[in-house]
């Protein structure tokens, strides 16, 4: 049985977001019969973190929040992962859906046993209409944004190769951008800004190769 | 181009957007468009990722025309 962990701190608007549209990981996984460990809200503690990557040995962890070149923080901004701890990702396939982890982390992660890091080097946006802050998943100009992300994981919980799963939602993030630029509602030029930044800073270290079988 | 017209350039087109959008950056938290404009004005860390991201997408247009031909 496959397994995946999942963190979801849910501390301020943004955090709020990517809780919210982690669910759909979640219920996928499920559905596919793997195990989920879903670590959220207070629980998103550096304690937590490392004592369920270290029982659980995940196949694949899904990191949701904020985060730098080389740590991934928790509940109120704790750092639940960082170099140190990166052994813990050992096997793993990760993506880290936060800023700029890819760069430093990444790295580390992989010389610690990683398979693969999937991440971003730069800062991820996030856009949002102020109506649908208490609802997330009804917020249209998230939606695009979100929804790309979320393709990396899904794909990877289908079995695909990191490489593949990266290219499907660059290819997911294209068809938005080509659409959106054609959009006359003025909303929507939040999304495509947000697209286009978190496209071009998504990457991966590690082995392209690396499936969840 | 100089910097007073890139920041032109930056407001312009933040204020294109409704006010009603905002944007979560990472650590920097989140901005409404107006805290945003007034970021880049400033010149903060934060405006000067807005300006970058508003370029990247300048930068890309051509790539996007050729996607939509």
């Amino acid at each position: 049985m496959s397994k995946l962990l999942v963190t979801r701190p849910k501390h301020d608007k943004a955090t709020e977001y990517l809780f919210a549209w982690s669910i759909e990981v979640i219920e996928a996984a499920k559905e596919r019969g793997w195990k989920v460990s879903d670590v959220s809200e207070k629980n998103v503690n550096k304690r937590e973190v490392c004592s369920r990557l270290g029982k659980t040995s995940p196949d694949l962890v899904f990191f949701n929040g904020h985060g730098n070149e080389s740590e991934m923080f928790g509940h109120n901004f704790e750092v639940v992962l960082d170099g140190d701890s990166s052994h813990l990702l050992k096997n793993s396939v990760t993506f880290a859906r936060s800023c700029s982890c890819l760069v430093a982390l990444g790295s580390t992660a992989i010389e610690n046993g990683c398979k693969a890091f999937i991440g971003y080097s730069d800062n991820f946006w996030v856009p949002m209409i102020a109506k649908y802050e208490s609802t997330p998943l009804r917020d249209s100009v998230a939606k695009p944004v979100l929804e790309v992300s979320n393709t990396i994981p899904l794909s990877l919980i289908k079995n695909s190769s990191v490489s593949d799963a990266i290219s499907t939602a660059r290819t997911r993030a294209s068809k938005h951008i080509l659409k959106l630029v054609l959009s006359k509602e003025p909303h929507n030029r939040a999304a495509l800004k947000a697209l286009i930044q978190n496209d071009d800073c998504l990457g991966f270290k590690g082995n392209g190769e690396a499936k969840i079988s | 181009m100089n910097e007073d017209y890139v920041k032109k350039l930056v407001v312009n087109r933040l204020r294109a957007m409704p006010p009603d959008i905002s944007f979560s950056i990472g650590e920097y938290g989140s901005f409404t468009r107006d805290q945003l404009i007034l970021e880049v004005e400033k010149g903060s860390r934060v405006g000067k990722a807005a300006t970058e991201l508003e370029l990247k997408y300048l930068r890309k247009l051509p790539q996007i025309a050729k996607m939509v031909e």
